[in-house]
């Protein structure tokens, strides 16, 4: 009897070490989007929209009778306040990869993924980028993930975080095989 | 009775002029610089723009614009999240403290004083004496107590906490006089009365949406919730009044 106990013991604990998990498989490629780039730099460059549709609103900003609010990393849109009751929407500027804003006089100083830009705005129908100081402002990193170019289609995977990669700058998306890293819902 | 008349036409007078004066300004509004939420990493101070980078303070000279330079390099603690701007000095908040820098020389911004918290998110508002920190303790931002933090900073070298106002789920904060506006999402906006540093009141809470920031100015408190823009007329900060919104 006791021989038993012992050497059910024994299985009992050798059992124990056994790894019952399932064993690590990296995650597998699926179909999806990868972001297809070009070398033209000045695709980076600030420029005046129209009212345009709001997709990660964030920061606000406020200067004489304008409101201004952060569209995480595609553009600033600008908002008329003069008649508090009823303020609306009177533009966009474009900047890839934007985040943080501040103004002063006639001039907007903004983020472009890492790079600080400052751009002319005493026309706010035509601003000018003026200045762009490469990799002056690392935390321009965090807005890399998010899709500046609308994905063709939603519940879909992409390849995100190279929004700028390697000064190459992405001009739209194409089908094909991706790791699991992002999802557009 | 008469001089009762008086000091309304008065009051009314004080509080039409700034109205007056706002229109007036439209046509130039290039002046001056603008004001950002208390959730901002970028502050103008001067011929100064001051960037709340990851574990840096960056500063860069802006007198002339299309030549901006940058000057100096501050290391932080990490993790910091917030700048804000008041007169000669610069409150910075990171996910475990608060920092205060003197910026009486703006190229050289010297570190004047800090308090560590627990790990969190933190927005800092501040006027002479006293400043306003929220800290929202979730998974994301870390374990600190979720709450309106006031901090006495008359010996700005060591801020003393003096008081710890629970609140849930809050964001950004703006100052006006003596009151405190706390966003807290679909909490609410609460408005504190904080005339009393030790002993602060929440007045009411206004619930027209889920707020995220606000900005307070000329009487307006402009405010970011999740469906759009919210205006407040706040001339009256016991009781402020929805004045428009503008939508996504």
């Amino acid at each position: 009897m006791q021989k038993l106990i012992a050497f059910s013991s024994l299985i009992l604990f050798l059992i124990s070490c056994w790894d019952f998990r399932k064993p690590y498989k990296p995650p597998g490629k699926v179909w999806g989007y990868k972001p297809v780039f070009s070398n033209d730099s000045s695709l980076l460059a600030a420029k005046a929209l129209g009212p345009q549709p709001v997709t990660h609103p964030a920061k606000i900003y406020v200067k004489g009778n304008l409101i201004f609010q952060n569209d995480l990393g595609s553009g600033i849109h600008v908002i008329d306040n003069t008649n508090p009751s009823s303020p609306r929407r009177i533009g966009f500027i474009q900047l890839r990869g934007n985040s943080e804003m501040s103004i002063k006089g006639n001039y907007l100083y903004a983020n472009s993924f890492t790079d600080l830009v400052v751009i002319d705005v005493s026309d706010w129908q035509s601003p000018t980028e003026v200045k762009r100081m490469r990799n002056a402002f690392s935390q321009g990193y965090a807005v890399n993930y998010l899709p500046f170019i609308p994905l063709p289609e939603h519940n879909t995977y992409y390849d995100c975080g190279y929004s700028q990669y390697h000064g190459k700058i992405q001009t739209g998306w194409a089908r094909d095989s991706v790791y699991q890293n992002c999802y557009y819902p | 009775m008469r001089f009762r008349k008086i000091i309304g036409l008065f009051c009314a007078a004080v509080v039409l002029l700034p109205a007056c004066n706002k229109e007036s300004t439209t046509a130039d509004a290039s002046a001056g610089t603008g004001k950002g939420g208390s959730l901002a990493r970028f502050a103008i101070s001067g011929n100064y723009l001051y960037l709340a980078d990851y574990s840096m303070l960056r500063v860069f000279d802006i007198s002339n614009p299309v030549n901006t330079v940058e000057k100096n390099s501050v290391p932080l603690s990490f993790g910091v999240e917030t700048i804000f701007p008041y007169k000669d000095k610069l409150f910075i908040g990171a996910t475990q403290g608060m920092f205060v820098f003197s910026i009486a020389d703006p190229a050289k911004p010297v570190s004047l004083g800090s308090i560590m918290h627990l790990r969190s998110c933190d927005p800092v508002v501040a006027n002479d004496t006293i400043s306003y920190t929220t800290l929202q303790g979730t998974p994301r931002c870390g374990p600190a107590e979720s709450g309106l933090y006031i901090y006495d900073i008359k010996t700005v070298t060591t801020p003393v906490l003096k008081k710890l106002l629970p609140l849930s789920t809050p964001y950004g904060l703006g100052l006006v006089d003596s009151v405190v506006f706390v966003c807290r999402g679909d909490n609410g906006l609460s408005a504190i009365n904080v005339k009393d540093a030790a002993d602060p009141k929440i007045m009411y809470t206004k619930k027209d949406g889920f707020y995220m920031d606000v900005i307070p100015y000329d009487n307006l408190l402009v405010c970011y919730i999740n469906t759009g823009i919210l205006v407040y007329n706040a001339s009256d900060t016991k009781n402020i009044l929805k004045l428009g919104t503008v939508n996504y």
